[in-house]
């Protein structure tokens, strides 16, 4: 027998049977169950898809369940190269020439595993799925795949072929056993603290954990870390695209995202948060121009994307081509230099402040875009339009009609044959509009009152950054530079648009100037000629209508000035009511 | 159906040919094609919106099929029916029906609009539809560009222009339908419907509806003229602008956000109108030049296949450099 720090501890202790799986023991049930199936005379149809992210046992739950029944294992994995023909080739003896295996090897038959099926897509796999998805229709073996993610809708029909068992993270707890154990069986030792680091460390991956375990008790260095690339989360990715380390550094960052980069979500996330990193306008301007590039790039490969602002119909995604991947590389050097320039906002703040808007619209807007889109496809069927164009010309011809006479709108409405639904939408539709019509409710962000609405909504209220005043009975706004945020969130909760004031909002200034200013030694400069613009603030909170530089700031003679009479309010300026502190300064 | 519930411009919707206003050498072309009707072409219409390209194509269906023309024709939307294989499935079903009917007919009539709006790779493949469905089918494909159409594809077709509207000749046909609907319009006012409507017909037609309805007791003068277009939007494109040129990032993509998202105005179309708008807001006139750049450069991007609400976003912020400097 070999030495035993040459094994690999995953191998030598990988569980023989499915008794002796550690943690998801609800999944390990089912899948028992599932194989059991396949020993009866009536067999089940559907194959079984174990999804789970990597490290948890997927494989080995395949093989030990397949051990149990005596199942002789056939299988493939990601290395394979899964074409159609491949697939076909090892599948067709497996799934035919089963009888004589059976007597000679004393075993029930085959059974397949496909792992890691996830990473089927791409040129080189081209027919992968359908070749797999064929395999399972036809089987007469049971066949067993695992992925570590099937959200993509590529996988649709995938899941609806199979039955699909999650496995999750293994409980840190388990695997301090389980490490316990196992070093107790090589009788080395290692403290309980690293033990417990590494399975805290290990996030679920009991492979990685065991891997890790083995390495410290060879070594007897509990200090030496793997270096394994552990997937860098959103945060954490974003903060090294604009540490400005580089575009090798930032594209490296791109490489360990767990933000699946084949779709564009790292694209419209960055499209939330550049305004707010970059407040200066030319580097805005830049970091935009490059992102849009990036936008171009991803267009060209043609991948499935997220559809952006607009829900269906308003914007399918057209496919007229198989994805081009060989020019995603391409396009996300593109990405990774959207973020070379220093930012303007510290990014901690910057995810704080910014809404993310992309996610957030589309939901507001989905059911009236849908109710539209619904219209639109009448009007154009009864006027010989295409959609576009009845909702550029013909609705809202229609809504001013109703808007002027309700009767006569109805009798047009009969005319082209519109539904009950259509006729209400435009009836609302004629009472809201125009926007400018009617003064707003506006809400004092410090102090407003509300309906009782049970605790659900309460709750979601807290979350939303509104805090309660026991004393008052009204409702306080948290932190008064995020209103906007705020507004879109409480928006959402109440399910209708709502205002805040903002401190000088009454006196409006006029358009075609840029209202905020400086006060810098008592002086107006306006923003596009003060110095400090790069380092100011007063961009990012809009509530603001006069500057609050943090460079005028720490000069001590502008604090002074700025504070001014009140210096019973010394500390960190805050925008409520800054007309009265404008016009107390000005006095001084 | 009473018949004051409809939309004008279904109602006054020419019926034959002749009566088409203003396009006489093309109805005069279309006219002796038709002379012998087994021997029609492919027809392919290309004009600005609003000058009856879609109009002709209708009153072809009724000089050829009569009044039960609906079942024979097929209209296609290329900006709806998205993707080849929809259009490819629809007309495949479509000539199976046109040769299972009755006979004496012919042909079906396949009129599929805004087909400039189609890939190239659809135009394509509609290419080779339209050689294996001509037995069974004519088409009229209808554009606003016909440089959006491939050679091909012309090539197979007879080509018609549709010719911007003739002022004299809209204001003549606008006061039949008034005197029709019994609405005693001024010249004054007609003239100024005429000249927000950019010539475009429809639009002008649309316009004369509401203005009606809104004026009491059928009078329609210049100075009750209520002034209606059809664009809520081009209102909000406007301070779209002027807010991106003037700095305020945030609320420009705001406004955006609203014209994509509440009126579902697409990408291109937004730019679209900014570019008829931008010569009406005086403020930005130094820097007509830069911001129309920016404007085109933008446009190119989203035909690239790109995601609208970056390239906008993107456009906001150029736009917002042009005006710093």
């Amino acid at each position: 027998m070999q030495p035993a720090q040459n094994v690999a501890w995953t191998e030598k202790y990988r569980p023989k049977t499915t008794t002796m799986m550690l943690g998801n023991e609800e999944a390990v049930k089912a899948f028992k169950a599932w194989v059991k199936q396949w020993t009866l005379k009536k067999k089940p149809t559907k194959a079984c898809l174990l999804v789970g992210p990597p490290g948890v046992g997927k494989t080995t739950l395949a093989r030990a369940g397949a051990k149990d029944y005596d199942f002789r294992i056939v299988e493939m994995n990601a290395s394979d190269v899964r074409t159609e023909k491949a697939i076909k080739e090892v599948l067709t003896p497996a799934t035919t020439s089963t009888s004589l295996d059976a007597f000679s090897t004393g075993s029930r038959g085959n059974l397949i595993l496909l792992d890691e099926v996830d990473g089927v897509f791409g040129r080189e796999d081209r027919g992968g799925l359908g070749a797999i998805l064929a395999a399972i229709k036809d089987s007469p073996l049971p066949i067993i795949l695992t992925a570590n993610n099937v959200d993509d809708e590529r996988f649709d029909d995938l899941k609806k072929a199979c039955i699909v068992l999650t496995l999750y993270e293994v409980r840190p707890r388990l695997i301090v056993c389980l490490i316990k154990e196992l070093l107790s069986a090589e009788s080395k030792p290692l403290p309980l603290t690293v033990v417990k680091r590494l399975a805290a460390e290990s996030h679920g991956d009991l492979r990685s954990a065991i891997n890790d375990a083995q390495m410290m008790a060879i070594s007897k260095n509990a200090t030496l870390r793997s270096n394994r690339t552990r997937e860098l989360d959103e945060r954490d990715t974003l903060r090294e695209m604009f540490a400005g380390k580089g575009l090798g550094a930032s594209r490296r960052a791109l490489n360990e995202t767990e933000i699946p980069l084949y779709r564009d979500e790292l694209l419209l996330l960055l499209h939330d948060l550049l305004p707010y990193v970059y407040t200066s306008k030319e580097k805005l301007a830049n970091a935009y121009d490059v992102l849009s590039r990036a936008d171009i790039g991803y267009g060209k490969v043609g991948a499935s994307r997220s559809r952006g602002m607009m829900p269906p119909p308003f914007n399918l995604p057209r496919r007229d081509r198989a994805p081009e991947w060989s020019l995603l590389p391409a396009a996300l050097n593109e990405l990774a230099s959207v973020g070379l320039q220093e930012p303007d906002q510290d990014l901690k703040h910057v995810l704080e402040v910014a809404p993310r808007i992309s996610r957030k619209i589309p939901d507001r807007f989905q059911y009236r875009l849908w109710a539209l889109d619904h219209l639109c496809g009448r009007v154009a069927r009864a006027c010989h339009l295409s959609k576009r164009k009845a909702l550029q010309d013909i609705v809202p011809t229609l809504i001013e009609i109703f808007r002027i006479d309700d009767v006569k709108g109805r009798e047009i409405a009969a005319g082209l044959e519109l539904e009950e639904r259509d006729i209400e939408f435009l009836v609302s539709e004629s009472k809201t509009q125009p926007p400018q019509s009617g003064p707003q409710e506006l809400l004092d962000p410090t102090g407003f009152k509300l309906p009782y609405m049970g605790k659900d909504k309460f709750i979601q209220l807290m979350r939303a950054g509104i805090s309660y005043d026991r004393n008052s009975g009204k409702f306080v706004v948290r932190r008064l530079d995020s209103l906007d945020t705020v507004e879109e969130r409480l928006a959402g909760i109440l399910s209708r648009p709502v205002k805040f004031a903002r401190p000088g909002e009454d006196a409006p200034a006029p358009e075609g100037s840029i209202t905020q200013e400086c006060y810098v030694d008592g002086q107006q400069v306006p923003c596009d000629k003060c110095e400090f613009l790069q380092a100011c603030p007063t961009h990012l909170i809009p509530s603001l209508k006069f500057c609050l530089c943090d460079d005028t700031v720490a000069d001590p003679k502008a604090y002074e000035k700025y504070v001014g009479k009140n210096t019973s309010e010394a500390g960190p300026p805050k925008a409520a009511k800054p007309a009265k502190r404008v016009a107390a300064r000005k006095k001084h | 159906m009473s018949e004051s519930g409809l939309m004008w411009i279904e109602k006054y919707r020419p019926k034959t040919l002749d009566e088409v206003v203003n396009q006489k050498e093309t109805i005069d072309g279309i006219k002796s094609l038709l002379r012998t009707p087994e021997t029609m072409p492919h027809f392919l219409f290309a004009g600005p919106p609003g000058t009856g390209k879609s109009t002709v194509a209708l009153c072809i269906a009724r000089q050829l099929m009569g009044e039960s023309f609906r079942k024979l024709v097929l209209e296609l939307n290329a900006s709806d029916e998205r993707g080849i294989g929809v259009v490819r499935e629809r007309i495949k079903g479509f000539s199976q029906i046109i040769q299972s009917a009755p006979s004496g007919v012919q042909f079906g009539l396949v009129i599929l609009d805004e087909s400039d709006e189609m890939t190239k790779d659809a135009q394509t493949a509609l290419r080779r539809i339209m050689e294996t469905a001509s037995r069974t089918c004519r088409f009229i494909l209808i554009c606003n560009y016909q440089s959006g159409i491939i050679e091909p594809i012309q090539s197979r077709c007879s080509v018609f222009r549709f010719k911007q509207l003739d002022e004299a000749e809209a204001s003549t046909y606008l006061s039949r339908i008034c005197k029709a609907e019994k609405v005693e319009a001024d010249q004054k006012a007609l003239a100024r419907i005429l000249e927000l409507s950019d010539g475009d017909l429809r639009r002008a037609v649309n316009f004369l509806q509401v203005a009606a309805t809104s004026s009491k007791g059928g009078h329609l003068q210049l100075s009750n003229l209520k002034e209606f277009l059809p664009e809520a939007q081009s209102e909000l494109v406007r301070s779209m602008l002027k807010l991106a040129v003037n700095g305020d990032f945030l609320k420009a993509r705001d406004v955006m956000y609203e014209l994509m998202g509440k009126y579902g105005v697409s990408g291109r179309e937004i730019i679209r109108t900014a570019n008829r708008e931008i010569g009406r807001i005086p403020e930005l006139n130094e820097r007509q030049a830069s911001i129309v750049r920016t404007l085109g450069e933008y446009d190119f991007r989203l035909t690239q296949g790109a995601n609208e609400d970056i390239q906008l976003s993107a456009m906001i912020a150029q736009l917002a450099e042009i005006g710093r400097k």
